[in-house]
C-alpha cells in the first residue's frame, strides 16, 4: 500500500481498554519462572514416557529368544525358542542347533547341558555346564561368550568346538579365526588350527597346534597342570623347548609370560633360534614382558602360525 | 638321478623372509595373521615387504589348477587388508582338483612373486615358493605337477 493511499485512511482513536491492559502489563510483568513451569509441565511427562519406553525396549532386548531346532539322529523333531535364564539339555541320542541372534549358530552335541545367560545385541552369553558345542560366529569380536567353570571362551571372530566335563575340565579347538580363552586375568589366544586345554582351579592352559609333536603336548599338559612342582616344571619345559618347531612359537610366546625369570631367557632364546625377532622387539623388553613388545612380536609370529 | 627334495631350502627361505626387509618380497600366512575377523574365511593372506611406496605397488594373483584332465586359470580378486600391503585371497576356484595361487608384485623397479599350493581352508607352507621374480609358466606347471596333499 502506497503513502498516497495511506493518507486517505481515517485516523481512529484506540479504545481506552487497550491502554489499560498495556499499562497493567507494564506494572506487573509476568514472573520469570512462568515459562520454566510450563516447560517442566511438558518435559517431565515426556521424559518419563521416554524412560518407560527405553526401559521397556531394553527389557525386551534382554528377553530376545533364540530359535532351537532339536534333532534325534538325522530326524528333526521340533523347533522351540530359548531365552535368558533357561536351560537346554540334550540326551545321549539327541542334538540341537541354536541360532545366536543374527550372528551365528551353535551346534549342541548329545549329552550336553547349557544355559542361556544373555541375548543382548552387544552380549550373547552361554554357560556350558557339560558336553560339547560347535560355534560358528560371524560378527565383530567380543559379542559372543561361552562360560565354563574354568574358563570363558571369548569370540574374536571364529569357528570352534569346545568340550567340558562337570568339573570344568575341557578342551577348546579353533577351526577358523581366533578365540580368547580367559579366566581370572589369565588369557590364552587360540588361532585356527590350535587347541587349548582348561582345568578346574587352574584355568586355560597354554595353546598348542594340533599337529604339534605328542611329546610337546604331553609336556605342556604337565607344565600347565602339574601343580607347580619346580623339578617337574623344569623337565617339562626342557622337553617343550627341545621339541618345538617354528610354528610352535605360538606355545612359546604364551610361555614367555608363564615361566619364571630364569626360564624366560631360555624360552626367548629358543624363539629367536627359529627366526630373529622383528624390529621393535628388544630382548630386555621382551624379558620384562613389555605388553607392546609382546604384541608386536605375536603379530609378526602369527605369519608363521 | 633322483632330485633332492627342496623342502628344507623352501623352509629356510620362509624363515628368513622378514630379514630381506629392504628387498621386495612376499610373506604368506594363514588367515589369522591378518588379525581381523573379516579375513577368517579367506584361504590365506599375504604381505608385500620392502616397497617404499605401497601406493605404487601392483599386485596380481591367479589360481592355477588342474581339474580332472583340464588345466584351469582363474584370475583372483584381492581383498586389501590393514595395514597397507596386506591382502587376502578369497577361494574362488571351487572344491575340485588341485590348485596353486600364483602371485606377482611390482614396486618401482623390483618384482617378486610366490607360488602357493592351497588345500582345504589353508595353504601348504612347506611347498610354498617365494620368488625374486614373477612366477613363470614353467614354474607354475612344475608346482602343479609336484603338488601333493599333505599327510594328516
Amino acid at each position: 500500500m502506497s503513502d498516497r493511499h495511506l493518507s486517505h485512511l481515517p485516523v481512529v482513536k484506540a479504545p481506552d481498554a487497550i491502554w489499560d491492559s498495556i499499562e497493567a502489563s507494564l506494572r506487573n510483568p509476568p514472573p520469570a519462572g512462568r515459562p520454566w513451569r510450563w516447560n517442566l509441565r511438558v518435559w517431565i511427562p515426556a521424559t518419563a514416557v521416554l524412560l518407560v519406553v527405553g526401559l521397556w525396549t531394553l527389557s525386551r532386548s534382554h528377553r530376545t529368544r533364540w530359535e532351537v531346532v532339536r534333532t534325534n539322529g538325522a530326524q528333526q523333531t521340533h523347533t522351540e525358542t530359548i531365552g535368558p535364564g533357561e536351560w537346554l539339555q540334550t540326551d545321549s541320542h539327541s542334538s540341537a542347533e541354536m541360532q545366536v541372534g543374527a550372528i551365528g549358530t551353535v551346534e549342541i552335541e548329545p549329552g550336553t547341558r547349557l544355559r542361556v545367560i544373555a541375548t543382548r545385541p552387544n552380549e550373547n552369553r552361554l554357560s556350558l555346564q557339560h558336553g560339547e558345542i560347535a560355534a560358528t560366529i560371524s560378527a565383530p569380536p567380543k559379542l559372543f561368550f561361552v562360560e565354563t567353570k574354568s574358563a570363558t571362551a571369548v569370540d574374536l571372530g571364529c569357528q570352534y568346538r569346545m568340550k567340558v566335563d562337570d568339573s570344568g575340565n575341557g578342551l577348546l579347538r579353533v577351526t577358523r579365526g581366533w578365540v580368547s580363552f580367559e579366566w581370572q586375568g589369565r588369557e590364552s589366544l587360540v588361532p585356527a588350527g590350535a587347541s587349548c586345554r582348561t582345568r578346574a582351579g587352574a584355568g586355560p592352559g597354554t595353546p598348542f597346534f594340533e599337529d604339534a609333536p605328542g611329546s610337546l603336548t604331553a609336556a605342556l599338559d604337565a607344565f600347565d597342570f602339574s601343580g607347580g612342582k619346580a623339578g617337574g616344571n623344569d623337565a617339562a619345559l626342557n622337553t617343550i623347548l627341545a621339541d618345538a618347531r617354528p610354528r610352535d612359537t605360538l606355545t612359546l610366546w604364551h610361555l614367555l609370560s608363564r615361566v619364571d625369570e630364569r626360564q624366560r631367557a631360555l624360552v626367548y632364546d629358543r624363539m629367536v633360534s627359529f627366526a630373529p625377532p622383528p624390529s621393535g622387539v628388544a630382548r630386555e623388553k621382551a624379558l620384562a614382558l613389555d605388553p607392546q613388545t609382546l604384541k608386536v612380536w605375536k603379530d609378526e609370529l602369527a605369519w608363521t602360525w | 638321478m633322483r632330485k633332492k627334495s627342496p623342502t628344507p631350502l623352501i623352509l629356510l627361505t620362509l624363515l628368513i623372509a622378514p630379514a630381506w626387509a629392504q628387498q621386495l618380497s612376499l610373506t604368506i600366512g594363514n588367515a589369522v595373521a591378518a588379525q581381523t575377523y573379516r579375513t577368517k574365511n579367506m584361504q590365506f593372506v599375504f604381505r608385500v615387504n620392502g616397497c617404499a611406496d605401497l601406493s605404487k605397488a601392483q599386485v596380481n594373483a591367479a589360481a592355477e589348477g588342474i581339474v580332472g584332465d583340464a588345466r584351469r586359470t582363474t584370475p583372483l580378486h584381492l581383498i586389501p587388508g590393514q595395514p597397507a600391503g596386506v591382502y587376502a585371497i578369497n577361494p574362488e576356484w571351487g572344491n575340485d582338483g588341485k590348485w596353486v595361487v600364483a602371485i606377482s608384485t611390482t614396486c618401482l623397479n623390483e618384482t617378486a612373486g610366490a607360488i602357493v599350493p592351497v588345500v582345504g581352508i589353508g595353504f601348504i607352507r612347506e611347498s610354498t615358493q617365494l620368488l625374486p621374480h614373477a612366477p613363470s609358466q614353467s614354474e607354475i606347471e612344475a608346482a602343479l605337477k609336484a603338488f601333493t596333499q599333505p599327510a594328516h
